[in-house]
């Protein structure tokens, strides 16, 4: 059996979060190496761990999708496994030759020309003069730069310039490719061809490493993925797992701080996110899973019921209670209320009612969603109460989809086609 | 490491854990490695530096030649003319404060190596050593070019140095090893604490006093500053040099030698502190 050709073994790495403690701790150590004392294992105060206990191996020819929310500790890894950071304990071993698509255009000289900047930038990735000579016709053709090879690069388009930084990047041969999320490089044609390289690389046995915010770069290239939380990892998993797992993380975040896509425009429309005539009110509003609990996550297509507590100090007899949900990019994706729903108007008398609305086997993709609620009276023009905004709920991705596509379409292509497998 | 036929790579907790002989061959190796990087670095901070400009690589020389413009004109007004040693005065500082400029020069351009190329730290795997020294070229040609401004200097004065003055460059590199040696430090100690390079810049121009490079090592009346001046090593560095430039002659021989040996140790031990701290060197950059 062949050694693997990266060995991330239980590797940790901590930061100061502070300037200050950065300084402090970075004179201390340095005094410590210098007396010949070794540096305390362990956080101390103002450290945090930005990798902690990360543990992964990976074969000849695997490509692996490294996927967290900003500051979970993807770069600092990625930097370990280019050298750029020594870990603070553990070990990496990595065999074969090292590209590094993080340095595409690492180096260039804006006054010089692209073609005297192949030379600077190829040497800096490791080329020898030689090699940067054999290989130049064939990145000047990749960037598709042609008689522009001779311009200084300050007067290059944003994208010639990330093309050419590309080219010189990819064309090399290694056996271990780090990519940063620079896979989004140029127009769409060129960044078709750039997923054609790094697939080309990988059916000649590159192991790839992506680090990458998007699922959908990640699933297109690799076929293994692992999510990184707050420095932590549960390790490797199928793509498709970890592009799950990264989303539900990402939801998770976003439902911190979760604004609808109704945003602020109802606010300003309502000159408020609460308000009404003053003689009626939602005092309390929960989402409840199929056991009856309170939740503010569901499994994606899970049944789920909105419970109001209402206090009318003044009676209504046309009453509609109703509910818009709002995604994070779409406003008002539904919205259910008892006269459309049943054609039936509620009786509601002065005092404290409980209403429960349930919403049976949702299709709501994973995402996070918030309520936006109001009370009615039918023979009345305007809101007696609303509140936008006052619940939210995160529908988790599926391990049994992927795509999300709507169950209830119907599907036929009229070719003659073959499957692949 | 290779191990069958495949280069492995392998990253460890501080793995720069060697001693003082163990630096000079990782040293060796490293900077053997990233030749090509650095003479391509060298090569385009040398050319971007020249280019779109009417005179073009003239300014290499040109620029340091209306540097001394007005030290010329000091010494033909007359202001500069407070007697004659051995050596008349002006050549006296002109060729001390050139020999002097070389400590500064590399101090600085190998103690910023680092933070200059803080980008290609970040982005690339070449050895920090090599982005540290890569500045080192400049010092180099800069030498070089302070030779040739020497030459037409001494020409314009009516002075004829002697043969000695063909090996300057030798003459001036334990004065370059020397601020190589300090700049080793100051690239990776002051990346944790950006002021020190500052700090010493300073520290090293007061120096530069304790050090008879623009007076006369013979008018010095205050006994303690003489023997601070005499135990000093670096005056032999530059009084060496100078009088064999000027004179074709120079005492003080065998203090010369040991300090020149001096800055060979100085320079393995600098190197061997900027092997123990320079993991911590990115994650502050």
């Amino acid at each position: 059996m062949s050694k693997p050709s990266v060995s991330v073994e239980r590797v940790s790495k901590k930061f100061g979060q502070s300037l200050k403690s950065t300084l402090k701790y970075g004179l201390v150590d340095s005094m410590q190496r210098l007396v010949g004392l070794e540096n305390k294992p362990g956080l101390r105060p103002g450290e945090f761990w930005a990798l902690q206990n990360i543990h992964f191996s990976l074969e000849p020819g695997d490509s692996l999708g490294i996927m967290g929310v900003n500051g979970s500790g993807k770069t600092t890894l990625l930097r370990i496994l280019n050298g750029t950071y020594s870990p603070n304990e553990g070990r990496v071993v990595l065999r074969g030759r090292i590209g590094a698509l993080i340095a595409a255009g690492a180096g260039f000289s804006p006054v010089l020309s692209g073609r005297e900047n192949i030379y600077i930038s190829g040497a800096l990735l490791g080329m020898k003069p030689k090699e940067i000579k054999r290989k130049f016709d064939e990145i000047v053709h990749f960037s598709e730069l042609g008689e522009f090879i001779d311009m200084p690069v300050r007067n290059y388009s944003s994208g010639m310039s990330v093309r050419l930084g590309f080219a010189i990047a990819v064309i090399g041969t290694p056996e271990i490719l780090l990519v940063d999320e620079v896979l989004a490089v140029g127009d769409i044609a060129f960044q078709k061809k750039c997923f054609e390289r790094i697939h080309k690389l990988k059916r000649n046995g590159t192991t790839i490493l992506l680090v990458s915010h998007s699922p959908g770069q990640v699933w297109a290239v690799c076929n293994k993925g692992m999510v990184i939380h707050r420095g932590v990892t549960e390790g490797i998993s199928s793509v498709e797992d970890a592009c799950r797992a990264y989303e539900n993380n990402n939801a998770q975040e976003r439902l911190k701080n979760a604004t609808s896509a109704t945003g602020t425009s109802f606010v300003k429309d309502y000159g408020g996110t609460r308000g009404g005539s003053g003689t009626a009110f939602i005092t309390g509003v929960e989402v409840l899973n199929e056991k009856g609990s309170p939740v503010t996550t569901l499994e994606f297509g899970e049944s789920f019921t909105l419970r109001y507590r209402l206090r009318l100090d003044e009676r209504i007899e046309r009453g509609i209670l109703r509910v818009q949900i709002d995604s994070e990019v779409h406003k008002a994706i539904a919205i259910i209320d008892n006269y459309e729903v049943h054609n039936k108007l509620m009786d509601l008398p002065v005092g404290e009612h409980v209403c429960e609305i349930r919403i049976q086997s949702p299709n709501l993709r994973p995402g996070v969603y918030s309520f936006s609620s109001s009370i009615v009276d039918k023979d009345v023009g305007v809101h007696i109460f609303y509140e936008h905004n006052h619940a939210k709920i995160l529908v988790e991705q599926s391990a049994a989809k992927f795509f999300y596509a709507e169950p209830h379409a119907s599907f036929q292509l009229n070719a003659d086609y073959k499957t692949l497998h | 490491m290779v191990e069958d036929n495949v280069p492995v790579t392998i990253y460890e907790p501080n793995q720069q854990r060697g001693g003082i002989l163990w630096g000079l061959r990782q040293a060796f190796q490293e900077i053997s490695l990233s030749r090509h990087v650095i003479a391509r670095l060298f090569w385009r901070d040398f050319v971007a530096q020249f280019r779109q400009k009417i005179l073009g690589y003239f300014w290499a020389l040109l620029g340091p030649l209306f540097g001394i413009l007005s030290f010329l004109f000091l010494f033909f007004v007359g202001v500069l003319e407070p007697g004659e040693g051995e050596i008349p005065y002006t050549v006296y500082v002109f060729v001390g404060s050139t020999i002097w400029a070389c400590l500064p020069g590399s101090m600085g351009a190998v103690g910023n190596g680092l933070q200059t190329q803080a980008d290609l730290i970040l982005r690339t795997r070449i050895p920090k050593l090599a982005l540290a020294i890569s500045s080192l070229a400049t010092v180099s040609y800069n030498l070089l070019i302070s030779m040739i401004t020497m030459a037409l200097v001494l020409a314009l004065m009516g002075f004829k140095p002697s043969w000695w003055f063909l090996a300057y460059p030798l003459l001036a590199l334990p004065m370059v090893l020397l601020g190589t040696a300090l700049g080793l430090v100051l690239s990776v100690l002051g990346t944790i604490a950006k002021d020190l390079v500052t700090f010493a810049t300073q520290i090293l121009s007061l120096f530069m006093y304790l050090t008879p490079v623009i007076y006369l090592h013979s008018s010095i009346q205050n006994r303690f500053i003489k023997t601070l001046v005499d135990f000093n090593p670096v005056t032999y560095l530059v009084e060496v040099p100078r009088s064999l430039i000027c004179l074709g002659k120079a005492e003080h021989l065998d203090i010369y030698f040991w300090s020149v040996l001096g800055t060979f140790v100085l320079v393995s031990v600098g190197l061997r502190i900027f092997y123990l701290l320079e993991d911590l060197v990115a994650e502050r950059l």
